[in-house]
Parts: structure tokens; C-alpha cells; sequence
């Protein structure tokens, strides 16, 4: 398979688990802020506030992983 | 690979640097400008924009309070209000629909490492002024280590310093970058489709235009929060030892 190819597959590829740790650690944080504002419906602006910084950077690294994926593709 | 090209309005070369003037150097300026306009009516007498002014200030400053410092570090409340609202204003000019000139000025890496620099250079040079060379390098090994744990400590806090200003600029310019690699792939398959087939793409290019919009309030967000938790760590001092 010529260089190419490789590449597409491997960007693909690289996206693909990348976000598989991305979703799960995502998801992970969001319950855990429900559940915190479940037990606490009063400290919702803050728990929300801290979910929020947390998904940023978790997505961080997703993004990273996407940042990568287009350099292997080759143009950017 | 997908991105609104920059187009050199007025060349400029000073010193054998390029410093030609570009839609993205506009779009900063009137980032700027913006935040600006935001903050006069403030500074002038009392009045309903001053108001106005003053619930936005006060608004951010709680925001940002959980991570910035108590009273000692009250001084910098100005400048993180001012990240807040420039990172804020670049990343949103590029919701005008103009073709081929208004794109996210931090959607350029060299932008967003300057803003990350210039909060780097800033903790740097308030830690030193703050705790003393001594205290700076204290920082590094907190409490009682022993000294062969300090071997191991030291160039692990070193890098994990360094990192942060880069994972800073990296991640406000990656979120700028993809969000709108992603919502010109939409608009690409939008001019390509077929009239029935048009609704999705367009749907779709919606939807991201509304996730863009809230990811640049988001990312302002953050990257002032982090530089506000950066800053604070900064000016505290060390742990004892």
C-alpha cells in the first residue's frame, strides 16, 4: 500500500480512538456533575462551571489527536 | 486543509520580518477595539451603560473567582477581564458571514501561542518579583522532600511548567481550528448536494454553527480561567520546608 493510504488509515484511525477516550472521559464527567447537583440542587452554577472546565480538557487532548489526523493527511 | 485563506491586505516587511497587515491583523485590531467599546461606557459617569458595564465586570470577576486568589491577587482582576473579552470578541468575529475576510483570528496558532506567552511571561515575572529567586526555585520541590526525591521532582515540575503554556495556546487554537475546519466541510457537501439532499448538510452546518458559537464563549472561558489559576499559583508562595 503506497504512503498515501497509509496515512489516510492511520488518520482515521488516530481520530477514531482518540475519541473513544475523549467520549468515555466525557461522559464520565457529566454524570459525575449530575449526580452533584442531584445531591445538591443549590450548588449547581458551581458544579456546572467545574464540569465545564473539566470537558475542556478532556477535549483538549481529543483535539490534539484531530490536530495529528491533519497532519497525516498532509496539507495543514 | 478546509480554512479561509489569509488575504495580505498591506505588505510590510520590517527588519526581514513579515509584519504585512492581513485580514486576521485586522480582525485583531478590531478584537481589540471591541473589547474597548465593552469597557468605556464603564469609565464614564454613572449611568445605565455604566451599569450595564459593571454587572458584565462583576459577572466575569465571579466567574473567575474559584480559581484566581483572595485580596492579594485583586490586581490582576483587570487584565483577566480583559483576556476574557479580547480571546472572547477574536473567537466570535468569526460568526460574520463575510466571505473570504472574517475567520476566528485565534484560529492561527501564532495568535493564540502569543496570548499564551504573553500569560506565561506574566506568572513567570510575578512569581520571581513575589517569592524571590529562592522562593521560585523553592516552589519547585514543595514541603519536605528529601533531597533524592528533589532529583526526580525538579526536571518533572520543570517540564510540566513548561508544558502549560503550550497546552494553553494549543488548546484554544485547536478548538478555534477544527470548529470551523469542520463547519466549511458542511457548507462544502451544502454546495455540492442535490436540492433534495440539500436540508441535511444545512441542518447540520446549523447545528455547528450554534455548538461554534458556544465553544468560542467556552473557550475564552477556560483559557482565562487557566491563566487566572496560573497566575494565582504564581504568587503563592511555598509551602514551608
Amino acid at each position: 500500500m503506497e504512503p498515501e493510504g497509509i496515512a489516510w488509515l492511520s488518520a482515521g484511525l488516530c481520530m477514531g480512538l482518540a475519541v473513544i477516550g475523549a467520549g468515555y472521559g466525557i461522559g464520565r464527567l457529566v454524570a459525575a456533575a449530575l449526580d452533584a447537583v442531584a445531591r445538591q440542587p443549590e450548588a449547581q452554577g458551581g458544579i456546572q462551571r467545574l464540569m465545564l472546565l473539566g470537558v475542556a480538557f478532556v477535549e483538549a487532548l481529543c483535539l490534539y489527536a484531530l490536530v495529528i489526523a491533519y497532519m497525516l493527511v498532509g496539507k495543514e | 486543509m478546509h480554512e479561509i485563506p489569509r488575504t495580505v491586505l498591506f505588505p510590510l516587511r520590517v527588519f526581514g520580518l513579515d509584519l504585512s497587515v492581513t485580514n486576521e491583523v485586522v480582525l485583531l485590531w478590531l478584537a481589540g477595539a471591541a473589547t474597548v467599546a465593552v469597557a468605556l461606557p464603564g469609565c464614564r459617569r454613572r449611568g445605565p451603560l455604566q451599569a450595564v458595564f459593571e454587572a458584565l465586570l462583576e459577572f466575569t470577576t465571579r466567574q473567575l473567582a474559584p480559581a484566581g486568589g483572595g485580596a492579594g491577587a485583586r490586581f490582576l482582576a483587570p487584565f483577566l477581564v480583559t483576556l476574557f473579552f479580547f480571546v472572547l470578541f477574536s473567537n466570535l468575529l468569526s460568526v460574520v458571514p463575510v466571505p473570504a475576510f472574517f475567520k476566528a483570528a485565534t484560529a492561527n496558532v501564532n495568535v493564540t501561542a502569543a496570548l499564551a506567552v504573553l500569560v506565561f511571561v506574566l506568572s513567570q515575572i510575578l512569581d520571581f518579583r513575589h517569592n524571590g529567586v529562592r522562593g521560585y526555585f523553592r516552589k519547585f520541590c514543595p514541603g519536605d522532600t528529601p533531597v533524592w526525591a528533589s532529583v526526580f521532582l525538579f526536571p518533572i515540575e520543570l517540564i510540566s511548567r513548561l508544558a502549560r503554556p503550550f497546552s494553553l495556546a494549543f488548546r484554544l487554537f485547536a478548538n478555534m481550528f477544527a470548529g470551523h475546519a469542520v463547519l466549511l466541510l458542511f457548507l462544502t457537501l451544502l454546495a455540492g448536494a442535490r436540492l433534495l439532499l440539500a436540508p441535511f448538510p444545512l441542518v447540520a452546518a446549523a447545528a455547528m454553527m450554534f455548538f461554534e458559537i458556544a465553544v468560542c464563549f467556552l473557550q475564552a472561558f477556560v483559557f482565562t480561567i487557566l491563566a487566572a489559576l496560573y497566575l494565582r499559583e504564581a504568587l503563592e508562595p511555598g509551602h514551608g520546608g
